[in-house]
């Protein structure tokens, strides 16, 4: 793939720069090659550290990057601090009572509710834990702490890093933010932001759009804006930007307006009605708020003619230990035909003891818990003894859950969602990915916060080229159509100029 | 970053030594000391080429398997501003902590006996009694991440150094380069066309297929081509010499020339990782086949060439050391065990300019047993010749005489002693006038004092400065002189040496010289006519000399 002008200049700017890109301009695409110019362009010992939201996103630039990376961070915000700072260097400001090892569980149980219960869950458990507040970041608060008091964690991740670049930005939480400018400002490693405040989709949990903004108001970065959107198609793109101020401007007219269809049927025959204007050929996803609502879509699109699968929320996903991937690793080993055990191996992190990888005895270990499987007791123990090879600890809850997720083939689906044409999902499980059609339902944003204008943009934009708009008559959907009618009116522009009402 | 010290345990010739380190090294004594067996025991914690070989159980001291090969380096990393120390808190991450200073590297080794040899493990952190395993990705070990070693050995090849380095020395990666390599293979294969169309190839190669498969029948043709053809380009060049006002080339057949363009190799090979890791320098014997002059060019170069910054060096040669500065002199040595003392060496300010004759005689000195320290030319050239009589093999058994005239002897006798090299002094009972008083200042006893440290010689100043006033001076004193003598291998002369000689042979010397003063004589044109009466002393005047009193530092120095 090439680069565009703007994609050229974004790789080509040293310095300071934060990058706001609105949906499908090609974001992880620019900041690889980015990343990849700069550690070509490097002669120094220093590394780079890029930071993402999801160990997903971390693996997609690590497959993604074609230099040599052993010695380059790549990974989640939260092991970025958890590895480089709290592990090593909790101790240089705690003391020796903390030279141990940790694991985390964000799970709700292990929650609490100061900083100082946390700090001691750590003395006494070697867990790194979360608050009950789901708006508070302990881990960063906890790093921010180390940071500005250990002499020798910042003169390390001076001497480490030349560049810090972190992706999604608009979704820091104000703990997060603090940090990442200390090490901007204070520390003056260079770091480069990439993100999108139209896709905050997690202020629920705390996110700060406002930190993305204030970024761009600051003097020593640079500012670049990727407006060009290569997902959608022109119709879808008008639509999009009208949603908000920064990007109405970047509205032109279009004559074909069949990008957008507008239906208002009813609670009965709505399914009948989206699938007149689907393409059974093409790919096509059903976004919604809610896991139930998009399990009930699925069904009724299905008895309508055109086969929707539901992919649901695995009980494996809910896991947030670092033993996660193991968990996820063996379903997959059970579930899918072609994954085999060297995918596991491939799962392992890179932080693990490398001479616990035998392959032999992996390749043992897991066909022991395969044949397991019709007895839950013998398969748990099965999973406990390669998981303690492996270096990691199980809990009952955790093995119940990757049982049931074995176990119930409705869960099956959701490892292998790219195989289905058609698919329902909640929009949160969309981000990242796109469709040539995507079906929403008006009633789910209500336009009325930041918030529902984010998860609004965010559904809107996955759609290439086309975009089914649902619209129940009912009270928030109404209170979509009302809302929308205004924002449009900001840039002197009426719903039916940009999507046709059926 | 700062080399601080080393300590060696159980391994090859060292049974426990511990010595202080410097950025720049210099490793000398006999041979079989265990120079090549310290540069072995660094290469051991740095090198990932020669860890990966373990050890075995030869590699213990005197095969003690039962305990384990310990060898500790200590770094100074407090220049947070310095890119060393940087590029290793980079990889000790929080194995470092706020409080220190210095970084242990500390390789442990235990014999295991059903594998028969050690494995080596490493640890490292600046807390001694706390340190952290290093990781282990294949056989690199984290230090290997910082740390590379150009180990330079005292016979080193040029052509193989540049065949194995020579894709890292050559790059043609700019698009022209892509044009002349098409160009080149066009060249080759037509002059393998060339080849294979003389008869005398194609005769050959007709004769030689079917010898080929009287042996063996697999249908096969033998053919004769170029080498380039086979093996690619790059097997094909090696570096030749042009001379600058000659076009011919000619091979670089010389073993001198051949070590300085190994040597420059090197230095390529140095920058090419400069940023990224710290480089050390390894040298072995680097005087092998160098002609003096070339020795003495190669020591500016190490000694002044930034890149060299952590060099460590073992050497025979006192050429090498001309331009030392800021050096540690380590000497390796053997009494009960081997054993090893250091120290640093700079030249004092004062010397910047005259850096070399400072540097000839010390250069020269530190590579014997014995020191004689002495005033001038006169006394080296008479002593040696009385030497040289009595023990002919003076010089084998590491005697050196050094002149220390223009220097002084606390320079020379200060770097001789922190090194444990046995020396003797020889200084002269001077007299200085003291401005404006008429009295006169016990300059050679306030110099003896000054050498041992402690005030045994009565400092009054005296009234007269004549030779008998220095006689009387020095029989007041002598049971002290005596004792100084025994216990600090100081000796004092009566008077000066040409007054001593005159009390031991006064006859026997206006003879040979025909002067009724001979003190006179030589104190006149002292270093022409010191080599006239050199001349003409005989083996038995040397002996009268040897053993009289008042020439009893020759005895000293000698048995």
């Amino acid at each position: 793939m090439t680069l565009s002008p703007v994609q050229e200049k974004i790789i080509n700017t040293p310095g300071n720069l934060i990058v706001r890109a609105s949906a499908g301009t090609g974001k992880t695409h620019t900041m690889v090659n980015k990343i990849a110019k700069e550690i070509n362009d490097n002669h120094t010992h220093k590394v780079v550290a890029a930071i993402t939201f999801t160990i997903k996103a971390a693996q997609e630039i690590k497959d993604r990057l074609s230099v040599d990376i052993t010695q380059h961070f790549i990974g989640t915000n939260n092991s970025f601090v958890i590895e480089e700072i709290i592990k090593p260097f909790m101790k240089d400001v705690y003391g020796s009572d903390y030279d141990i090892d940790m694991s985390t569980d964000y799970s709700r149980e292990a929650k609490v509710e100061t900083f100082q219960d946390a700090i001691d869950k750590i003395k006494n458990e070697g867990v790194l834990c979360s608050y009950t507040d789901n708006k508070k970041n302990f881990i960063f608060e906890l790093a921010q702490e180390i940071v500005e008091n250990s002499t020798a964690c910042r003169l390390y991740l001076q001497a480490k890093f030349f560049k810090i670049y972190i992706d999604e930005y608009q979704d820091c939480d104000k703990s997060m933010h603090k940090l990442f400018m200390y090490l901007c400002d204070t520390l003056k490693i260079e770091t480069f932001v990439i993100g999108d405040e139209k896709q905050s989709i997690y202020i629920w949990r705390g996110a700060y759009p406002d930190a993305f903004v204030s970024i761009w108001n600051k003097e020593n970065f640079n500012k670049i804006f990727m407006g060009d959107n290569y997902r959608s198609c022109k119709q879808i793109q008008n639509y999009s930007n009208l949603l908000y101020d920064e990007t109405q401007d970047l509205y032109s007219q279009t004559d074909d307006l069949s990008n957008i269809i507008w239906l208002s049927p009813t609670t009965t025959n709505w399914a009948t009605e989206v699938l007149k204007y689907i393409d059974p050929n093409k790919k096509s996803a059903l976004l919604r708020f809610s896991n139930d609502n998009a399990r009930i879509g699925a069904s009724e699109l299905s008895t309508s003619g055109v086969e929707y699968i539901y992919i649901p929320q695995t009980p494996v996903a809910e896991i947030t230990t670092d033993t996660a991937w193991l968990y996820s690793a063996i379903a997959k080993y059970i579930i899918l035909e072609k994954y085999s055990a060297y995918d596991v191996i491939s799962e392992i992190p890179v932080e693990g003891n490398e001479t616990r990888k035998i392959v032999s005895n992996i390749k043992r270990m897991l066909s022991k818990i395969e044949q397991a499987i019709i007895d839950e007791n013998a398969f748990c123990l099965a999973v406990d003894d390669l998981a303690v090879y492996l270096g990691y600890e199980t809990r009952t809850d955790h093995l119940k859950k990757l049982y049931q997720t074995i176990t119930d083939e409705k869960f099956h689906v959701a490892f292998e969602a790219e195989k289905y044409r058609h698919i329902a999902i909640t929009f949160h499980s969309s981000k990242g990915l796109e469709f040539e059609q995507v079906i929403i339902f008006a009633e789910d944003y209500r336009l009325s916060d930041v918030s529902s204008l984010c998860n609004h943009y965010v559904a809107v934009t996955r759609a290439k080229s086309k975009l089914i708009i649902v619209k129940l008559s009912n009270h928030n959907a109404n209170c979509f159509q009302t809302n929308l009618t205004k924002i449009f009116a900001k840039s002197g522009v009426s719903i039916n100029d940009v999507l046709v009402q059926k | 970053m700062k080399f601080e010290s080393i300590t060696i345990k159980n391994f090859r010739n060292f049974e426990d030594i511990e010595l202080n380190l410097s950025n720049k090294n210099i490793f000398f004594g006999l041979n079989d000391v265990g120079k090549t067996n310290f540069l072995y025991a660094l290469r051991y914690v740095f090198d990932k080429d020669i860890r990966r070989l373990n050890f075995a159980d030869s590699d213990f001291h005197n095969k003690q398997i039962e305990k384990p090969i310990e060898i500790i380096v200590t770094l100074d990393i407090s220049d947070t501003a310095n890119s060393d120390c940087q590029k290793l808190r980079a990889q000790l991450k929080g194995a470092l902590q706020s409080k220190h200073n210095n970084v242990y590297i500390k390789l442990l080794a235990e014999y295991n006996k059903s594998e028969l040899l050690a494995l080596p493990i490493l640890y490292w952190g600046g807390d001694l009694d706390n340190l952290q395993e290093m990781k282990q990705r294949g056989y690199l070990y984290e230090i290997d991440y910082v740390f590379n070693v150009i180990y330079i050995d005292s016979y080193v090849d040029l052509y193989s150094l540049f065949k194995k380095n020579v894709s890292q020395l050559i790059k043609n990666e700019n698009d022209d380069d892509k044009v002349v390599l098409t160009n080149i293979q066009k060249a080759v294969d037509e002059l393998n066309t060339h080849i294979s169309s003389l008869s005398g190839i194609k005769e050959f190669e007709e004769k030689l297929t079917p010898e080929y498969q009287k042996f063996r029948d697999e249908g096969i043709s033998v053919s004769i081509k170029s080498e380039i053809a086979v093996k690619g380009l790059y097997s094909n060049i090696i570096p030749y010499i042009k001379q600058d006002d000659d076009e011919n080339l000619y091979p670089t057949a010389g073993e001198g020339r051949k070590k300085l363009l190994a040597y420059s190799i090197f230095d390529i090979l140095a920058d090419e990782n400069a940023e990224k890791k710290i480089t050390l320098f390894l040298i072995e014997e680097p005087e092998n086949h160098l002609h003096k002059s070339i020795q003495i060019a190669l020591s500016q170069i190490l000694f002044t060439n930034n890149k060299y910054t952590y060099l460590f060096v073992t050497t025979h040669s006192p050429f090498i050391l001309y331009e030392m500065d800021d050096v540690n002199l380590v000497r390796i040595y053997s009494d009960r065990k081997i054993n090893g003392i250091s120290t640093f060496y700079k030249v004092p300010e004062n010397y910047e300019k005259a850096r070399k004759l400072l540097n000839r005689c010390l250069s020269e000195a530190i590579f014997a047993n014995k020191v004689l320290l002495v005033e001038g030319p006169s006394e080296h050239m008479l002593f040696s010749k009385v030497l040289s009589v009595v023990h002919p093999f003076y010089e084998v058994d590491g005697i050196y005489i050094l002149p220390v005239d223009g220097v002084g002897f606390s320079m020379y006798f200060s770097i001789l002693n922190k090194l444990e090299i046995f020396n003797v002094i020889k200084t002269d009972n001077d007299l200085r006038a003291v401005k404006g008083k008429g009295t006169y200042s016990v300059l050679g006893f306030s110099r003896c004092n000054n050498y041992i440290g402690k005030e045994l010689l009565p400092t009054e100043q005296i009234q007269e400065k004549s030779v008998s006033a220095k006689r009387a001076l020095y029989n007041a004193n002598i049971k002290t002189l005596d004792k100084i003598r025994s216990e600090y291998s100081i000796f004092l002369s009566k008077v000066d040496l040409e007054n001593d000689l005159d009390e031991v042979m006064h006859d026997r010397l206006s003879t040979l010289l025909g002067e009724a003063s001979p003190v006179d004589y030589l104190q006149d044109s002292k270093h022409y006519h010191m080599v006239e009466l050199i001349e003409k002393l005989t083996d038995a005047d040397c002996r009268t000399i040897y053993n009289h009193y008042n020439f009893a530092c020759l005895k000293e120095v000698a048995e």
